[in-house]
């Protein structure tokens, strides 16, 4: 008989997404954490591994311990084991909690920095679950160069967890080899670090970034939930995600050219959002809110209106067959002037024209003097601008642009394509 | 580079919008200046729209024309068709190219109220911005919100993040300090675990307390115990009373047995009294003669009663006795038994009855003797022998003569008589019946036999008369005669019969009633009473019951007074035997004798109460003589005890007041022994409590040393100690609490998702300046850029064209700085001069130098026309002179100009100076006033037609109401899918008939023309300029009705529309039109049967094409249709802001509608 094992990593506890309105409980990753212990105990898993960032750094002290403990003692029940390893966020939490909860089922491996080995037998077969923890927040070497002191077992089926960087070797997270994981006596590496689900490789050793459960932020699109793994032998490990979280962030790009009033604006829009989210009905059952971040692309002669037009859209909020809230965060303009004027208005001389031109020469990957000249202003100016007080705390968490050329080329092309619009509305005045 | 000019020297157009049967062809227009007049909606402003289009090649819906243009000295053809664009060069298909940006058109259009309106102040701003194609960046970057500006730390967003971060630094902080609390947890269990252990110790020395004031306290009442003598133990309390007691009871004792022995004497001496054997009368004896002296009471009762029956029956024999015969001697009179009564009842009946059937028998006698009369003189058979002879005769006769009429008579009568013989003689006559028959058979079978005279003799021999004469009929009446003497010969026979039965019976009878009278004699003997028997009168026979009843009555109560009389003997018998018996009974006690009960009652009684007392005396002496024994006994005793009380006490007898003393310290004793035996179990349980204690072991040593004081010294110490656990515990409890709420709040959670949202928000304020320092940069880059490169050139050029038209009399003079400053110098007075103090001509010659500079400036190598527009409408001469040369000046350098205009005078105004200027070609043409008429070729002013006015076949409305009018106008509907609101007919738009008729008399028919009538200060007799805007009302109604209407509808299209697709080919545009024709134009039919395949070899890409195509030029539109009820709603929201009242609104809409259902064939006015 198979072992099953559900695998997580970077839930974050004590954490809610944003963008999602106010008192929704299934905002909290909380939630999400309950969710997956039921998920853990309807599907009468084996073992549960969490590889690393269960706890969030900025709220470990206690709503996350609550719940984490709730959790064990449901799993205890059930009498499912939990193998976790820390990550950067909560590697001065999980010890906590082991000591202070003697938990028989919780294994938390490496623990003290170096790589650890637990065989635990599940459906009467030795399993090796190695693993290794953060100790500190920022590790900076690679901590697979542990591992050959840990000798495990070749012979046996062996599951190793690990949080980190992949293939990155400056980073401070853990900074991790593809070549280096695959060429351990591992089966399968559950990965934890980055949130995006991330299958990294297929075939033995199986290697997954299982992603965060639980979407945080727009800039966590896409599907999440933990893994199902179903270990038939050494060779045969099957990885599957659970669509579990209850927020959804998703990104559409809306072609709207040949919209010419608000009402076909609308229309194109929100028919483009209506058919998204009918394509990923399948995956919505266990998703509350499904919150998208639109791109309007395509070429308008309406472009000064557009923006107006976009305010009119925000407030689409249709609901799914599965009880899934759609809603607009955010809309972003990428619409280009009517692609035909271009060329022939880039032969002005006028300002028309010469946006015409910038827009061309950008759009082309090209520059001239007109566009250094502006880039350098531009990055003069924002070096003003970063290093205003008003953007201090942006500064702090290095949210702010970092004035490259290619953020001047892409600002500049958006500006440019506005303010053309603009202009060519005058004419038509 | 040279640019080669544009010069169009024919256009021709077939359709326009406005124009749907197209305008006059344009020919031989000047390569200079070209000037077309015609009144309002005549089609100048089209014409000036499609030149463009033709140029550029853009837009052009709906509209089909073609212009020929010379382009260095080639000639091109570009046609135009719904939006298709062809061009040839010299007849081959060819590109345009050179030509400036679509984008510039505009600035071809020159229109006076562009240039006469700007603000002589704001003249350089617009000198600027012509020189930069008329763009207007400043505007522009407001407008988008560009700004250099870093946005303050008070703008909200910052301020809501500092929030964000101090709430969530104050969670942090709580938590932090909750984090320390849960930390000092561990001591406070420590401290918890000692207190527990104080409390412990506290509690053992709290035991050894109790156990020490136990040991105290049992000490105390030992020794008040120990006080008390031995004896004490012996008393149980009641020993005082106890000898009280039994004092008195022997006492006691002493006077009841000499009350007793009193008694004893009294009952003896009573006893002695009593004259009865000393065993006195037994019970049976007794109950023996009270038995027996109730049966002699109730014998002499007996007695009584039947002493009365016996004298009642006596009565009752004596009377009965005399209703059977008084002369009865009662004492002679034996009488009879019972039995013999019922004998003489049965006698006496039968006697009745007897004498009863001899009367009857005499009676009937007698009749019968009355009903014989004389006998017959013949028998019965003598008669019936007759009768046969005469039948056989008759036969015989018959068969002689055969059967006759009369035969059958006689045989008929033979009949009727025999069957009156069967009704008296019974039987036999019907055997004449069935003889009947044999007789007839006879009749006609048989011949005769015999001679007839032996049937006569056999007849004489009877004696009988013979008939009269021995014929027939005779024999036949002789037959009837003896018919009926047969019949009276049978009835006396039975008679007779009759009377010797009777006669018979009689007989008998009497000799019956011969043995009743000798049975009678005999009753009458025995009975020697008896009553006659009836004789003659039968109804004496009650006479009889009478009797019988009256004896059976004697009878009954003669044997009832014998039964009494002897049941009396009876009873006396018996009471002689009782007697006896009471005799015997009382003999041994009582001398005297007793003869009746009354007697026997007395001795009983006395007998018995003799015996009664006898035996109460007895048994007095007995019960008293045992009390006096019982009495004696307990006396002994209750010595006996008194005696025991003293010896149990050790006292001598009669220490009673010893014994009393003793009794009274009794509860004293008890109390004090009491307490001193509970002080002693409470001392053992204390010991027992503190050798139980879990820390007896470890301190017992120490206890056996240890004082009261010293324990309860411990105790408080211990006390105190365990007293700080309840504090402990509450801390300990409260931080537990504080640590679960946090473990199940979200405060921290929600705290940092509100941080996220403001740093969101700061970031997204950070996006926006970001986006507007950037758009700032542009804007900036992009001024510098045009002052750069652009504005030099441009100011050179535009300085030598205003020198140019001002024909040398002015110079621009330019101050280039960011914001550069203009001034003219006037080269005649030779002073410089700030353009506003230029005239207005002047003004707008530098303008269009200006704007001719930037056009030539984008044009790389055409030079195209420009269009202008009543440049030269109510200005004075000075600035119309100014404006035509500035056009003639630009026609020189080589540029077609058209000029547009509706001013006769404007015209006149360029004929004189065209004329002046020989070298500048001009053409006037004129447009007619009705588009519909485009027939009419464009010749030289020579052939202007005739204007008019005045229309002469307009009818006068006179008192027609406004409906009255329009029908007889036939005005024309309007279609909402189809038609312009500059088409609208002018009833539609205005209320007055009267109005409408002058309006209509100046040719004003539709509302374009009205418009620009009113437009160019035109004056209407009762309509001024001031209704312009109440009309514009209308008609603003009218476009949003179509605008509303028209959503998701499609518009009819043709074949022209279909080639203009590009997506039907010429093999296909027959049968696709057919298609077309017969789905009335719609498009969305004809896309429907074409996807149904209804034109073989369509390409479904085509179709695809093709619905793109009708699409973008609007023929069809996918959005839904507008319910009325949504294109209500937005209309009156319109209405709501306009200066139309309601009611005016509904009527014209109503109208507007109305007129749609003759819309598809719409009628022409007349």
């Amino acid at each position: 008989m198979s072992i099953k094992i559900l695998a997580s990593a970077d839930l974050h506890l004590g954490k809610k997404s944003s963008a999602i309105e106010e008192g929704a409980e299934q905002r909290s990753t909380r939630y999400t954490w309950q969710r997956m212990v039921d998920r853990a105990i309807e599907h009468q898993v084996d073992a549960l591994l969490l590889a690393g960032d269960i706890v969030d750094q900025d709220n470990w002290y206690f709503e996350a311990i609550g719940p984490l403990q709730k959790g064990f003692n449901r799993l205890e029940q059930a009498g499912v084991e939990v193998f976790m390893i820390a990550g950067n966020h909560d590697f001065d939490v999980l010890g906590q909690i082991i000591r202070h909860h003697s938990y028989e089922h919780v294994h938390l491996l490496g623990a003290d920095g170096s790589w650890e080995k637990i065989v635990h037998p599940l459906k009467g077969q030795d399993i090796q679950f190695v693993g290794w923890s953060f100790t500190q927040q920022h590790v900076q070497e690679d901590p697979l160069a542990g591992f050959d002191q840990l000798d495990p077992d070749p012979a046996a089926l062996t599951i190793g967890l690990l949080h980190g960087d992949l293939d990155i070797p400056d980073s401070l997270y853990a900074p991790l080899a593809l070549s280096h994981l695959a060429n351990k006596s591992v089966d399968a590496w559950i990965m934890g670090h980055i949130h995006q689900p991330r299958s990294v490789k297929k075939e033995h050793p199986l290697i997954a970034y299982t992603g965060t459960p639980h979407a945080l932020n727009p800039g966590e699109p896409g599907m999440h939930g933990p893994v199902l793994l179903t270990v038939e032998s050494k060779h045969n490990i099957q990885a599957q995600w659970l669509p579990l979280s209850p927020i959804r962030y998703e990104g559409l790009e809306v072609d709207v050219s040949h919209t010419q009033d608000p009402p076909a604006f609308r229309e194109v829009v929100t028919r483009g959002l209506w058919e998204s989210a009918q394509r990923l009905l399948p995956e919505l059952e266990e998703v509350t809110y499904l919150v998208y971040d639109l791109q309007l692309v395509g070429e308008s002669s309406h472009l000064n209106k557009i923006e107006a037009w976009m305010q009119e859209v925000t407030d689409y909020r249709p609901e799914l067959s599965t009880g899934t809230e759609v809603s607009i965060r955010k809309i972003v303009s990428q619409i280009q002037p009517a692609r035909a004027d271009m060329r022939d208005l880039a032969e002005e001389s006028s300002p028309a024209g010469k946006l015409a031109q910038t827009i061309l020469v950008l759009e082309q990957d090209e520059s001239n003097d007109f566009l250094d000249a502006l880039t350098e202003q531009w990055q003069q100016y924002l070096n003003k601008l970063n290093y205003s007080s008003t953007y201090l705390p942006l500064r702090q968490h290095e949210r702010l642009l970092k004035g490259t050329r290619e953020e001047a080329r892409s600002i500049i092309l958006n500006e440019s394509r506005r303010l053309l619009s603009m202009l060519l509305a005058q004419q038509k005045q | 580079m040279q640019q080669i000019p544009i010069f169009f020297k024919e256009l021709s157009i077939r359709k326009i919008p406005g124009f749907p049967r197209g305008m006059r062809p344009y020919r031989h227009l000047s390569p200079q200046i070209n000037i077309v007049v015609g009144p309002n909606a005549s089609g100048k402003s089209s014409t000036a729209r499609l030149i463009q289009q033709l140029i550029w090649r853009r837009d052009g819906k709906g509209s089909e024309a073609e212009g020929y243009a010379d382009i260095g000295g080639e000639t091109w053809k570009i046609r135009m068709d719904a939006g298709n664009f062809r061009t040839q060069r010299n007849a081959q298909e060819d590109t345009l190219t050179g030509l400036p940006s679509p984008q510039t058109q505009d600035r071809y259009m020159l229109a006076l109220h562009q240039l006469v309106g700007i603000d002589e102040k704001d003249l350089a701003h617009h000198i600027i911005r012509e020189s930069i194609g008329g763009y207007n960046l400043d505007a522009a970057a407001q407008n988008l919100g560009y700004s250099l500006q870093i946005k303050p730390k008070n703008i909200k967003e910052y301020k809501d993040f500092e929030k964000s971060e101090q709430d969530l630094k104050d969670i942090q902080r709580q938590q932090e300090g909750l984090k320390k609390k849960e930390a000092q947890l561990q001591e406070l269990y420590q401290q918890h675990d000692a207190a527990k252990e104080a409390m412990r110790l506290k509690d053992f020395y709290h035991r050894v307390i109790e156990y020490l004031q136990a040991t105290r306290e049992k000490e105390q009442w030992q020794k008040h115990y120990d006080s008390y003598p031995g004896i004490m133990e012996q008393i149980n309390g009641t020993e005082y009373t106890q000898l009280q007691d039994l004092e008195q009871n022997i006492q006691d004792d002493q006077n009841n047995i000499e009350i007793a022995r009193r008694e004893l004497q009294q009952a003896r001496d009573q006893l002695s009294i009593i004259d009865l054997p000393e065993d006195g009368i037994g019970d049976q004896v007794l109950r023996e003669l009270e038995f027996h002296t109730g049966e002699l009471e109730q014998m002499e009762r007996n007695l009584k009663e039947k002493q009365r029956e016996i004298e009642d029956h006596q009565a009752q024999v004596e009377e009965t006795l005399k209703a059977l015969d008084p002369s009865l001697d009662p004492s002679q009179w034996e009488g009879i038994d019972l039995q013999g009564v019922q004998s003489l009842e049965n006698f006496l009946l039968r006697s009745h009855q007897t004498i009863s059937q001899l009367q009857f028998l005499q009676a009937r006698i007698e009749e019968l003797e009355k009903e014989t009369g004389n006998n017959p003189s013949f028998s019965s058979d003598t008669l019936r022998q007759g009768i046969r002879s005469l039948s056989l005769w008759l036969q015989q006769q018959r068969n002689q003569k055969g059967t006759t009429a009369s035969w059958v008579l006689v045989l008929s009568l033979t009949g009727a008589g025999l069957a009156v013989l069967t009704y008296l003689s019974g039987w036999p006559g019907l055997l004449g019946i069935l003889i009947l028959p044999v007789l007839y058979y006879f009749a006609l079978q048989q011949r005769p036999s015999g001679p007839s005279a032996t049937r006569r003799q056999d007849f004489i021999r009877t004696g009988l008369t013979p008939p009269r004469q021995w014929d027939i009929e005779q024999v036949i009446q002789r037959l009837e005669g003896l018919a009926r003497e047969l019949e009276q010969a049978i009835w006396q026979e039975k008679i007779h019969q009759t009377l010797e039965d009777r006669r018979g019976e009689l007989e008998e009878m009497e000799n019956q009633l011969q043995e009743i009278q000798k049975s009678y004699d005999q009753w009458q003997q025995q009975l020697k009473a008896l009553p006659h028997l009836p004789g003659e009168d039968t109804r004496n026979y009650s006479g009889l019951y009478d009797f019988v009843k009256n004896l059976n009555r004697w009878q009954q109560e003669y044997t009832r007074l014998k039964g009494a009389r002897a049941d009396h003997q009876k009873y006396l018998d018996h009471y002689d035997q009782i007697l006896e018996q009471i005799h015997r009974l009382i003999r041994p006690y009582h001398s005297k004798t007793v003869r009746e009960a009354a007697q026997a009652r007395a001795t009983y009684q006395s007998l018995r109460k003799q015996e009664e007392d006898r035996r109460s005396h007895i048994s007095v002496i007995k019960q008293k003589e045992e009390v006096i024994e019982k009495l004696g006994r307990d006396m002994t005793r209750n010595q006996e005890k008194l005696r025991h009380i003293y010896d149990k006490l050790g006292l001598e007898a009669g220490s009673k007041e010893r014994v009393r003393q003793l009794v009274e310290q009794l509860d004293t004793y008890k109390e004090v022994r009491q307490n001193y035996r509970d002080a002693a179990r409470k001392k053992s349980e204390k010991e027992d409590q503190v050798k139980d204690h879990s820390l007896y072991e470890a301190h017992k040593r120490e206890l056996s040393q240890m004082s009261l004081d010293q324990a309860l010294e411990q105790s408080r110490y211990y006390q105190e100690q365990a007293d700080k656990k309840d504090e402990i515990i509450q801390r300990i409890s409260d931080i537990q609490a504080q640590i679960n709420q946090a473990r199940q709040g979200n405060a921290m959670e929600d705290a940092l998702l509100e941080r996220e949202k403001a740093w969101d928000a700061l970031a997204g304020l950070y996006e926006q300046n970001v986006s507007a320092m950037t758009g700032q940069l542009l804007v900036n880059q992009l001024k510098q850029e045009t002052r750069e490169h652009n504005r030099p050139a441009i100011f050179t050029r535009a300085r030598e064209l205003f020198t140019q038209i001002t024909s040398g009399r002015y110079e621009l003079m330019l101050d280039e700085t960011d914001e550069p400053a203009f001034r003219a110098r006037d080269t005649i007075w030779r002073e410089g001069q700030d353009l506003e103090e230029l005239s207005t001509g002047t003004q707008i010659q530098l303008l269009l130098s200006v704007r001719l500079a930037y056009i030539e400036s984008q044009e790389s190598a055409l030079k195209l026309p420009i269009l202008a527009d009543e440049l030269l409408a109510n200005s004075d001469d000075n600035r119309a002179q100014a404006i035509i040369e500035a056009l003639m000046e630009i026609s020189r350098q080589g540029r077609q100009v058209f000029y547009f205009t509706a001013q006769k005078d404007e015209v006149a105004k360029w004929k004189r100076y065209c004329r002046d200027a020989a070298e500048v070609d001009y053409k006037i043409m004129e447009l007619p006033g009705d588009p519909e008429n485009p027939d009419v070729p464009l010749t030289q002013p020579t052939d202007l037609p005739t204007i008019r006015l005045s229309q002469e076949n307009i009818p006068d409305p006179q008192d027609k109401s406004r409906q009255e009018y329009g029908r007889q106008l036939q005005v024309p509907a309007f279609n909402l899918l189809n038609d312009y609101p500059e088409q609208l007919h002018l009833w539609y738009v205005l209320d007055d008939p009267l109005v409408l008729y002058r309006c209509l008399v100046k040719g004003l028919r539709y509302w374009g023309q009205l418009e620009s009538f009113l437009r160019h200060k035109g004056r209407v007799q009762g309509l001024t300029p001031r209704d312009l805007p109440l009309l514009q009302d209308k008609i603003k109604v009218l476009k949003r009705l179509q605008t509303l209407y028209q959503q998701g509808r499609p518009r009819p299209v043709d074949r022209q529309v279909l080639l203009s697709s590009g997506a039907v080919s010429e093999k296909f545009i027959e049968p696709v039109t057919r298609l077309l024709e017969q789905v009335g134009g719609n498009p969305r039919r004809l896309l429907y049967h074409l996807r149904e395949g209804e034109v073989q070899g369509f390409r479904k890409n085509k179709m695809k094409d093709i619905k793109e195509y009708l699409l973008k030029e609007g023929y069809l539109d996918e959005q839904p249709t507008l319910d009325p009820d949504e294109i209500r709603v937005r209309l009156a929201a319109l209405i709501s802001n306009t200066r139309m009242e309601d009611d005016r609104a509904q009527r014209f809409i109503d109208e507007i509608l109305g007129s749609q259902k003759g819309s598809g064939a719409s009628q022409k006015p007349s």
